[in-house]
């Protein structure tokens, strides 16, 4: 256990580092959700029951997302092309907590852009951002970091198991922002896209931190949603550490450690 | 001619990999379409502005896509180790660099289209009959002007290397200061400024009149104002390319880098 979390440690450490000076993750995380958070605030300013907390939320969310969705699909197809997969499949560690790691790292690096998104509500338009439930909001954070870390865990393989499927992921970053209600109620959308929501730990993840920033949920509420982001994470991880399996046996299997 | 011809023949092919047609279909139809439903839906639940605003300014703004696949052409020539051999041909550089853009017009005037087929479909934009004529030449002034916006990064990402990064700053900047979400009266002065000095604010402005069923007439101005701002930027884009090209000749590097 100990052996694996050093291992989960180094691959988050070093994954960090990395992301940290990647100019497209970099303009993901700070770039994009300042952009997006601007627009989305001169749209939404119109509103009367406006709230300036519920854009700079929603911008966070994006950014976590967008780096998130980039960083976990290409996580294996990077490592090939940098000719260090080879090495990591065959190394002794588990694939897959040496994945978790790196996961973990993008996620680390991609709170930034909760952060800016504050700096932009706060400092650039001058609004006053107060959270109405901290500690709520807190572990709302947590809780949806450890869902966004388990569904980055589900796209890292996707894309190494079906090709197709990978370049699919790409396009996620719109639609999930839009079914998981970032900058507005997924209820604006067509009925039968709401079991789509409901199914995505996005979407949980979105309600929790909304409400808890807005101070619209009570504990208990609040302990449901995240009881719902536990189960859903640890869901994604079980088919996910199939998915790693899988790929590790295709590797070994067909003798091309590359997966190539 | 023919070198116009081969050249945007095979830049558009090479850009997506010798035309497969998932990674076009992904990155060319689906995004765009993805990114009008968030902003139409974004743009909605505010509700300053009609849904047509944004539904127009949107479906004209996919034409963004177009600086992707232009700018691209540069960085993909040095990743595909082709940039060396083009700098040392004797074939002239007027149809090599704007034959990178020909196809792309036309790319992009199909992309709009699939992005209005969604606006009327799936919302419900209406749009009437005396106004289509207008709105194809918006969206046509559209693509040419963003194509010179790309051919300008493209010629940056010469010794900037990174062209994806730029086109990504360029589409960010241009949904935000070109009035695609946001009227350039809601901006700050410097903003609005900048907007005006952007190709698309004026097709923007354009196809939103036309979505009003303006005569053909009303939005020449306009339109003419964006194909020559366009037009300049195509032209610093090939002025750039050239003193770059010269200045790695002189240098002896011929990557760019």
């Amino acid at each position: 256990m100990i052996a694996a979390l050093r291992v989960a440690r180094a691959a988050a450490e070093l994954q960090f580092r990395e992301v940290a000076v990647s100019g497209f993750l970099l303009f993901g995380a700070l770039v994009q959700p300042f952009f997006i958070g601007v627009m989305t605030m001169f749209m939404l300013r119109h509103r009367p029951d406006f709230d300036p907390v519920y854009v700079v939320v929603g911008a966070a969310l994006s950014g976590l997302w967008s780096v998130l969705l980039f960083a976990g699909t290409s996580a294996i197809s990077h490592e090939r092309s940098l000719g260090t997969l080879e090495l990591v499949v065959a190394s002794p560690a588990s694939f897959f907590v040496l994945y978790g790691g790196k996961i973990a790292g993008t996620l680390a690096f991609s709170l930034v852009s909760v952060v800016f998104s504050y700096a932009i509500g706060a400092w650039l338009f001058r609004y006053p951002i107060t959270v109405a439930d901290p500690v709520g909001f807190a572990l709302s954070l947590l809780f949806a970091l450890v869902a966004l870390w388990a569904t980055g865990m589900l796209f890292a393989p996707l894309g190494i198991l079906w090709r197709a499927v990978g370049q699919f992921l790409g396009v996620l970053e719109y639609p999930i922002y839009s079914l998981s209600g970032f900058l507005f109620p997924v209820l604006l959308l067509p009925v039968w896209t709401l079991p789509v929501s409901y199914a995505l730990p996005p979407y949980w993840a979105a309600v929790a931190l909304h409400a808890s920033a807005r101070g619209e949920f009570d504990l208990p509420a609040l302990a449901r949603v995240w009881a719902v982001l536990l189960v859903t994470a640890v869901l994604l991880m079980l088919v996910s550490s199939r998915l790693f399996l899988a790929v590790l046996y295709r590797a070994r299997r067909a003798g091309s450690l590359a997966l190539t | 001619m023919r070198l116009f011809l081969v050249t945007a023949h095979y830049t558009f092919r090479a850009l997506f990999h010798w035309l497969r047609p998932v990674p076009y279909l992904v990155n060319r139809l689906l995004f765009p379409l993805v990114q009008l439903t968030f902003f139409a839906l974004v743009g909605q639940y505010g509700g300053s502005q009609s849904l047509s605003f944004y539904l127009v300014g949107n479906a004209i703004g996919v034409a963004t896509l177009s600086t992707f696949g232009v700018s691209q052409a540069v960085a993909d020539e040095r990743w595909q180790g082709t940039l060396s051999y083009i700098l040392a041909a004797p074939a002239p550089r007027v149809p090599i660099f704007f034959g990178r853009a020909a196809y792309h017009v036309v790319d992009g005037m199909l992309n709009m289209a699939g992005a209005f087929a969604l606006a009327i479909l799936v919302f419900g934009l209406r749009v009437p009959l005396e106004g289509v004529a207008g709105l194809v030449l918006s969206m046509l002034v559209a693509t040419v002007a963003l194509c010179g916006v790309g051919l300008l990064l493209g010629a940056v990402a010469y010794i900037f290397l990174d062209a994806i990064l730029l086109a990504n700053w360029a589409m960010f900047i241009l949904l935000l200061l070109t009035g695609m979400n946001i009227p350039l009266s809601e901006l700050p002065p410097f903003a609005a400024a900048i907007g005006e000095a952007l190709p698309l604010t004026r097709s923007i402005a354009a196809a939103r009149l036309y979505a009003t069923g303006a005569p053909l007439d009303a939005g020449f101005a306009l339109l003419a104002a964006d194909l020559a701002i366009g037009a300049g930027y195509a032209v610093a884009g090939y002025f750039v390319f050239g003193w770059l090209e010269t200045r790695s000749r002189i240098q002896g590097r011929l990557e760019g880098v």
